[in-house]
């Protein structure tokens, strides 16, 4: 609920965007005052309000049908097939049938990190993505452990938030960004030989333009946080409850810790991923709860134990050997994907 | 003329949440059955396994009659129960049988190597687990249904509307089972 509230801020936010870029668009082409420049673009506002709710329309269009593909695009996931990995994939089968769901699709990426992400905004398009190295390094209950992670954040609809609230995120982050790169290319070598710079004023409706733009930038970039970090709590709650294991959750967690860097990915990906261990200023930039907190979380409520060792089934030793086979027939070499050629 | 509008106000009132109180009930009605017929894809596909796999193993080990006659008879009675609970009692049979059956085939290495067999063994370790899973989702929604059915004001229409309670799928070892999905490891 709170959630929805926070999506219903991005229209408002949205408005004051355009109201923004109205000022910029005086500042550079009239000679207003700051108070006739304000008030022009107020009364200009409701004009331009359809032209941004259509253009964002359009963006969000865009956006919604083909996130995935642009997605994979920027992790470079492929998809998987039972053959390939029977293990996670029946694993992810069985975990939606015993919530009576339909089966996301699997992919993969190939590299060694720890990591793991849900995406999607329909039923018909959701997706759990697993890195190659969780694949290899998790036995079966780990592994349990982190699908159901995962499809826990499908079943809370956070998923379908998130891909929302980045799409419209993004519409301000492309906004803020052009402008600023705009406004440095062409601004200052102007502003410096005063020509049609019109004196002091229009420098000043700029300056505030610039100033609605990064804030509302920075709002939107505080309200996508927020909407994460709580979630990974629930999603952790919610694998414990499907799958009765929490150890298993914590051992995941504890191999995660240092190992769950995703380079080369774009920042939304690494927001909606299993970890995202890079944190900002005073923890008010990060998205996900640090590790340590997460592990004390599930030891807390979920009566989970530190230092449980990871069992390698037989069947999952088998399917290692079995899929490391197939690599070599295929002769398809795992590397990393993002590993620019020389 | 007030008094009128007020009993009217309340009667809506009490209509409403009666309404709100039976779609909810049948929602939960309906998720159960989905739920049970999910299990009963499963119990099928079990059930169509079992005969390729006796006349896989018969080509081995034919003179292990009993053996065979009760894998026969437990999927015949498995296809037969028709109540939730005989349904439950008849695949813990079954189960059981399948079991003697492949401690059996451990006595004969050209079994064990027959790729058949072997295959029909996977398949029949995967609809196991398929089972386990889908018979949580069941009684997930067996529990929740029945909650619902006996919770207050709901308890007052279960019983006029026919809301039946629901029996739990229960694997014979008890429930502990559920939580632990069966491995077939015949290796």
């Amino acid at each position: 609920m709170r959630s929805i509230l926070l999506l219903m801020f991005f229209p408002i936010l949205l408005l004051c965007l355009a109201y923004a870029l109205l000022l910029l668009w005086i500042g550079f082409t009239s000679n207003h005052g700051i108070s006739e420049g304000l008030s022009f673009a107020l009364e200009t506002i409701p004009t331009m309000a359809p032209i941004t709710l259509a253009v964002s329309g359009a963006w969000f269009c865009v956006a919604f049908f083909s996130h995935q593909a642009l997605i994979d695009m920027a992790t470079k996931a492929r998809s998987l097939s039972i053959n390939e990995e029977p293990r996670a994939y029946r694993l992810l089968e069985n975990l939606s049938i015993s919530r009576g769901e339909t089966m996301p699709k699997l992919k993969v990426i190939e590299t060694p990190v720890l990591n793991a992400y849900a995406s999607g905004i329909r039923e018909k398009n959701y997706t759990v993505t697993l890195t190659r190295g969780l694949l290899n390094t998790l036995d079966d209950e780990e592994l349990e452990a982190v699908i159901a992670h995962e499809l826990s954040h499908i079943r809370n609809k956070d998923v379908r938030m998130m891909i929302i609230a980045v799409i419209f995120v993004g519409i301000f982050a492309f906004v803020g960004e052009s402008v600023v790169r705009g406004v440095f290319r062409t601004n200052l070598p102007r502003s410096s030989n005063h020509r049609r710079s019109g004196g002091g004023n229009a420098g000043a409706l700029i300056l505030f333009a610039l100033a609605i733009i990064a804030v509302t930038y920075l709002i939107a970039i505080l309200i996508r946080f927020s909407l994460s970090r709580k979630r990974e709590f629930l999603a952790d709650a919610g694998a414990i409850e499907l799958t009765k294991n929490p150890d298993a959750m914590i051992r995941v967690l504890q191999k995660l810790s240092g190992n769950a860097e995703l380079r080369n990915v774009p920042d939304e990906i690494r927001e909606m991923a299993l970890h995202n261990p890079r944190v900002g200023l005073a923890g008010a930039f990060a998205t996900h709860p640090p590790i340590e907190k997460r592990i004390e979380a599930i030891v807390k409520f979920a009566g989970g134990h530190i230092g449980t060792k990871s069992r390698p089934t037989p069947s999952n030793a088998e399917n290692f050997s079995r899929s490391a086979l197939k690599r070599e027939k295929s002769s398809q070499k795992v590397t990393n994907p993002w590993k620019r050629n020389p | 003329m007030t008094t009128l509008f007020v009993i009217i106000g309340i009667i809506v009132v009490i209509g409403a949440i009666i309404v709100g109180i039976y779609n909810r009930l049948v929602a939960l009605r309906q998720t159960t059955n989905q739920a049970w017929s999910d299990i009963e894809v499963q119990l099928k596909q079990r059930q169509d396994l079992v005969p390729q796999l006796v006349s896989t193993v018969k080509g081995y080990a034919s003179h292990e009659k009993e053996t065979f006659e009760e894998v026969v008879q437990a999927r015949s009675a498995a296809v037969n129960a028709n109540s939730v609970k005989g349904q439950a009692q008849a695949e813990g049979m079954l189960s059981a049988a399948l079991g003697k059956l492949f401690a059996l085939a451990e006595a004969y290495p050209e079994l064990k190597a027959n790729t058949n067999f072997l295959q029909l063994q996977d398949q029949l370790s995967d609809v196991e687990n398929k089972i386990a899973a889908s018979r949580r989702f069941y009684n997930n929604a067996v529990q929740e249904y029945n909650t619902g059915r006996e919770q207050f004001p709901a308890v007052l229409i279960a019983g006029p509307f026919g809301f039946k309670e629901r029996d739990f799928f229960e694997s014979p070892e008890g429930r502990v089972a559920l939580q632990t999905p069966p491995v077939v490891d015949f290796s």
